[in-house]
């Protein structure tokens, strides 16, 4: 499945996430009355295994965020990853709390659920209105855990494409690297595939 | 279809506020606990638009989220601490601010696209929070000053020097630490009691204080280490002879009498000084150092400053 997708198309979803991610970056800035500067996303279809892999190279492991599930022309989970410190820490940038990570609210996991909602479906949304497709999204949901319970809650069924979204994170100058994780079920990959494939032949012709 | 009676009577029992819009933004659904946070009946709700009915108070950030969820069926989850009026809703008892969050969520609803708001109240939480907050820091403050004197005490002076060390390190940035020692302290203390002495001190102590804000802009800082001995920090001095005068000063002004219960006492202090780097580049160099000046001030005759020697 991971080789369906060729070069022109993956070109296209590091584009098409590029102006979510722009997007979600001026919505937070709005948000938060500060400038929320997010890095040109670095995207990768990946399998499980290789997931964790990935995320045991470039993660701790303790790992914290938000998962919010989508159906549409594609279906499955979508999730926002950090480090656990740092998750918080954006929070506390947010919302300007001197609480430390072990005495985290609440209050603070609605926070951290809410800044993930906005990233999530402002990606999610992008690819839908730019493929003209339609996609719903659920309500989002904070959880914390090590990267292999995360993969687990995420996926469900062990031949699920990933697509891995590296994004990096600035706020008040300082710096916080996150992942966004799209998990789409393999019986709706072709779904992508379609759109993303008539979207070409659209823009070529 | 209308709801069936026993889902009906399921929403109607929710400790959450429920409201269904459709796509003209008109109310379909008002649960009796919106009602009973609102003061807004059932009746005079339905069919109206929230505008209407919210006097147009509503955060964008909400009339958003509605239009997003409508348009483009995305849920969205609006925080209290993001959002802190998403609804102007007080609690009726007091009329403070009613903190909620709200839920976002497309839904089907009489067979017309249209739009879930749960509406839950926090205001338990954030209060109980606020409390956590206080008493937090309430604990921080008692961890890092002493009670008597409010002055910091040895942990937080430990922590501001070992800053101060750094930064000047950093900068190449000089600055100076005085060490006080109280001179005939002891006196007070054997011929007036503990409560005598625990009040020189007190005034002393805001002597201390008064001085280092109206020189130091601010930013020094005064600890208490222990009985008679204090310590203060001065970032805005960077010359030796500046850190003299500065101690010349406050030798004057911690000898003025003290009038307890109409007796004066009469205390004063002896002061050593110690200039970063030279008399030490590490807060216990710097310490040592400032505290052997200061005996040296106590034997040539108290009551005066003297420098450390360089190191």
């Amino acid at each position: 499945m991971i080789n369906a997708i060729n070069q022109d198309q993956q070109d296209t979803i590091v584009e098409l996430m590029n102006i979510g991610v722009g997007r979600a970056a001026s919505a937070l800035s709005k948000l938060v009355h500060d400038e929320v500067l997010l890095s040109v996303p670095k995207v990768d279809f990946v399998d499980i295994p290789t997931a964790e892999i990935h995320f045991a190279k470039l993660l701790p492991s303790a790992l914290a965020g938000v998962t919010q599930a989508f159906e549409g022309f594609i279906s499955g989970k979508a999730a926002l990853i950090f480090p656990e410190e740092r998750s918080l820490e954006l929070v506390r940038l947010i919302v300007g709390n001197e609480l430390s990570a072990s005495e985290i609210s609440e209050l603070e996991q609605d926070t951290l659920a809410e800044l993930g909602n906005i990233l999530l479906n402002s990606c999610l949304a992008t690819l839908a209105n730019i493929l003209h497709r339609e996609i719903k999204t659920s309500l989002p949901e904070a959880y914390t855990g090590n990267c292999h319970n995360i993969l687990k809650r995420l996926c469900d069924r062990d031949d699920s494409l990933i697509m891995l979204v590296q994004v990096d994170f600035s706020l008040s100058q300082r710096e916080l690297q996150g992942y966004l994780a799209f998990i789409i079920d393999l019986h709706s990959a072709s779904g992508f595939h379609d759109a993303l494939t008539e979207y070409l032949e659209k823009l070529l012709s | 279809m209308p709801l069936q009676q026993d889902f009906k009577n399921l929403v109607n029992l929710l400790d959450t506020g429920i409201i269904v819009v459709n796509a003209a933004r008109k109310i379909l659904l008002w649960n009796p606990f919106i009602a009973r946070i609102t003061g807004i009946s059932e009746n005079l709700a339905l069919g109206h638009s929230l505008n209407a009915i919210f006097n147009a108070s509503i955060d964008p950030a909400l009339t958003d989220a509605i239009e997003q969820c409508i348009e483009m069926k995305l849920a969205r989850r609006l925080s209290h601490q993001l959002h802190p009026a998403l609804l102007p809703l007080v609690q009726l008892n007091n009329k403070q601010p009613l903190h909620h969050s709200i839920l976002v969520q497309p839904v089907v609803y009489e067979q017309q696209a249209a739009c879930l708001l749960q509406i839950s109240d926090v205001t338990s939480t954030v209060r109980r929070e606020q409390h956590l907050r206080a008493a937090m820091e309430q604990v921080r403050y008692l961890a890092q000053h002493d009670t008597l004197t409010g002055l910091a005490n040895r942990s937080l002076l430990t922590l501001e020097l070992q800053k101060r060390c750094d930064l000047a390190a950093k900068n190449q940035q000089p600055f100076a630490l005085l060490f006080v020692d109280l001179d005939g302290f002891k006196l007070v203390n054997d011929r007036h009691g503990h409560e005598a002495g625990d009040f020189v001190l007190k005034v002393l102590a805001e002597r201390l204080q008064n001085a280092l804000a109206s020189f130091s802009k601010g930013l020094g800082l005064a600890a208490r280490l222990g009985g008679d001995e204090m310590v203060a920090l001065l970032p805005s001095i960077t010359a030796s002879d500046q850190a003299l005068e500065f101690a010349n000063h406050l030798c004057g002004v911690l000898a003025e009498t003290v009038v307890w219960q109409g007796q004066k006492l009469q205390v004063g202090a002896s002061i050593g000084i110690a200039l970063w780097p030279q008399q030490g580049d590490t807060p216990k160099a710097l310490m040592k150092s400032a505290d052997n000046a200061m005996y040296l001030a106590k034997a040539r005759g108290k009551g005066q400053a003297m420098r450390a020697l360089n190191t």
